[in-house]
């Protein structure tokens, strides 16, 4: 009975040769399991493709003079607002900075606004009420070779940045 | 000639074949009654006596057993109607309109069925939590398996959410924007949330990209849904349903039943 | 059922009562039978008569108006209206899971276990009800208050889209916020100690701050809501880095 027990300790020693592999064992297997784990679960792991197929982030959106003179134009397909101020070009990203809705350009009160939260913007998309914690974004403007505004919403500008022609 | 039913009956449960499936004969007798509880695997999650106590609706309202009975329903008519859907972004709204329009036998009732019951899970679960707080059900030593039902209520709405994403209508859509983009909100790990440069989180690499497989809600996002609602969901929330059942039956009912 | 289903058992050592137990089956098997039944029968009724939603085909230049979720997402839609969605999205959720989860620990009550009661556990009922409720009233806001832009209708007024356009928001600045979340938090950690002093040293230093701060999260979301319906405040406290 001595005996039993007196081998039930040095086991779990490291020292033995069972502990030694006991130890070794669980290392090696705990470790590889969560390396695997890691490596499918974390950032960048599994769930991260790698090559994406997305649509063009730049685009072009008519001639300068398709525009009205003062006047906000909602282009749904490739959700941005372009707002002309005489010869002054933005363009404004339709995306809610609230929680990503299609905000609505209400022309009578010449504010945005949000269906899903009710998120309001000024003209020029600053936020002013609702729950929206930033302005709508400005996208990058110019003109192509063949006379055609672009809108490059893969950059992002300054508010008071405009595109004049 | 009439055959002697008794014969007939002989004939038929006293073969080999027979009894080789059906471990116990149907007698109505006490050791039977025991029987059908413990030798049947279907039933066994009961014990073989209840008080008598518990055979009051006013308890439980049959609210957790209806849970886990929807949620049975809902597996078979999920199975079902994979058979008529499409996780394509372009052909998911068309297969739902013909469903509707019983291009399939019984399409409409098995889709509106479905929807439905997942509502009243919602409820049932709600409910069922209800009445484990009331009865002070989740005490010791049953503390854990409350804690097992929190991460059942979740999963639950996870399914409602991933469901009806699957039609690819107005409702799914947006539905599927407005939750990604709370999940890019998350602090420290979402492109949109407070933190978020600290650890170099950006549009193509946080738990939003995760969930959508992409920056935007293309085809990617609604596959995605559909094997989180169709596979890995359902079988996370069976197999917490079976640590449920499993930790009432060791840990004893409450209220002494 | 008669007498001869029951099966009379030993006495129960601590209850000192006589448990009257009967077979499973098929007395409560049958129950669950019926109750299943009842639900099929239910459910097949209501869905062959009401259909269930299928709305217009996905369109990413234009949601709804209003773009409302399912029933029993309402309630958080309704939160997110009035915190930014680091907090109504994801913190909030999850104090809610993980505070429904601490309920078992932090509840030491041993009375109360198996039976309907209210006089034995107050404290407990009275917040998980308020709660419970508290979500409820949230979803029925969602359902029924809400109209075109999420601007609220009473459910007997026609929705229109000439509403007047609410008034920009304001927030105090960042040391006033921050003192009136430090009073709020501070003050009601602090006065318990002090009002219920048994209750607070029954329940530990540990025990008792994650109780209250849960509770605190609860009835601080009910002001914020109220501060922004009422007073127009975007956010009690303001910083460059987060916003509440």
């Amino acid at each position: 009975m001595a005996e039993v027990e007196k081998t039930e300790v040095t086991a779990s020693t490291w020292t033995s040769r069972r502990g030694f592999f006991t130890y070794a064992g669980w290392t090696i297997f705990l470790g590889t399991t969560l390396a695997f784990m890691a490596k499918t679960f974390s950032f960048t792991g599994f769930f991260f493709p790698k090559v994406l197929f997305e649509p063009s982030k730049k685009f072009p959106v008519g001639y300068p003079a398709d525009f009205p003179d003062h006047g906000v134009v909602t282009l749904k397909a490739r959700r941005v607002f372009i707002v002309r101020e005489g010869n002054n070009f933005s363009a404004i990203s339709m995306v809610c900075q609230h929680l990503g809705c299609a905000v609505h350009w209400t022309e009578e009160k010449g504010i945005y606004e949000c269906p899903c939260h009710g998120s309001k913007y000024y003209k020029d998309g600053v936020n002013f009420a609702g729950p929206a914690p930033r302005p709508l974004f400005h996208f990058d403007m110019h003109l192509s070779d063949d006379g055609k505004l672009m809108v490059d919403t893969s950059t992002i500008i300054e508010r008071v940045t405009v595109l004049t022609i | 000639m009439i055959p002697d039913l008794k014969k007939v009956i002989e004939l038929i449960t006293g073969n080999e074949i027979w009894k080789s499936v059906f471990r116990h004969s149907y007698e109505d007798t006490p050791r039977n009654r025991v029987l059908q509880i413990v030798g049947n695997v279907w039933m066994h999650i009961h014990p073989p006596t209840v008080r008598k106590e518990s055979l009051n609706i006013s308890y439980t309202f049959c609210l957790g057993g209806l849970t886990f009975f929807i949620f049975l329903f809902e597996t078979l008519t999920g199975i079902l109607l994979m058979f008529y859907y499409t996780p394509d972004v372009n052909r998911a709204y068309a297969d739902m309109i013909d469903l509707s329009n019983n291009a399939a036998p019984f399409g409409r009732l098995l889709r509106n069925t479905h929807r439905w019951a997942g509502h009243a899970m919602v409820i049932t679960v709600c409910f069922h939590m209800l009445r484990v707080f009331l009865t002070g059900a989740y005490k010791s030593p049953r503390q854990f398996n409350w804690v097992v039902g929190v991460v059942l209520l979740v999963l639950t709405l996870l399914l409602s959410f991933t469901g009806y994403l699957l039609p690819w209508d107005q409702l799914g859509y947006w539905a599927i924007t407005v939750g990604t983009n709370m999940a890019g909100a998350t602090p420290f790990a979402g492109y949109q949330g407070p933190f978020a440069d600290l650890f170099g989180f950006t549009i193509d690499n946080d738990i939003r990209f995760a969930l959508l497989g992409g920056t935007s809600i293309q085809a990617p996002a609604l596959l995605r849904a559909y094997v989180w609602h169709c596979i890995a969901l359902p079988s996370l929330a069976g197999g917490l349903i079976m640590l449920h059942f499993w930790r009432v039956r060791k840990d004893g009912f409450s209220g002494q039943l | 059922m008669s007498a001869a289903e029951v099966i009379t058992k030993e006495e129960d050592s601590k209850t000192k009562v006589k448990q009257e137990k009967v077979h499973t089956w098929p007395n409560l098997v049958a129950k669950e039978f019926l109750c299943g039944l009842l639900f099929l029968v239910i459910i097949f009724f209501y869905s062959y008569y009401v259909d269930a939603p299928l709305r217009e085909l996905a369109n990413p230049g234009e949601p709804e108006n209003p773009a409302k979720a399912p029933w029993y997402f309402l309630g958080l839609q309704e939160v997110l209206v009035y915190f930014d969605p680091w907090f109504a999205g994801v913190v909030l959720p999850m104090f809610i899971i993980f505070g429904l989860m601490l309920i078992p620990y932090i509840d030491t009550n041993p009375k109360g276990s198996g039976y309907y009661i209210f006089s034995e556990r107050k404290f407990a009922i009275t917040v998980f009800t308020f709660g419970f409720i508290y979500w409820y009233v949230l979803i029925i806001i969602g359902v029924y208050c809400r109209g075109p832009f999420w601007a609220w209708f009473w459910p007997w007024e026609q929705w229109t889209l000439d509403f007047p356009t609410p008034p920009p928001l304001w927030s105090p600045h960042w040391a006033l916020g921050l003192l009136m979340l430090l009073a709020f938090f501070g003050g009601g950690m602090y006065y318990p100690t002090k009002r219920w002093r048994s209750w607070y040293q029954e329940l530990g230093p540990v025990r008792y701050s994650i109780t209250m701060f849960l509770l605190l999260v609860m009835i601080g979301t009910v002001v914020k809501s109220v501060l922004r319906l009422g007073l127009n405040m975007k956010y009690v406290l303001q910083t460059p880095w987060i916003n509440i």
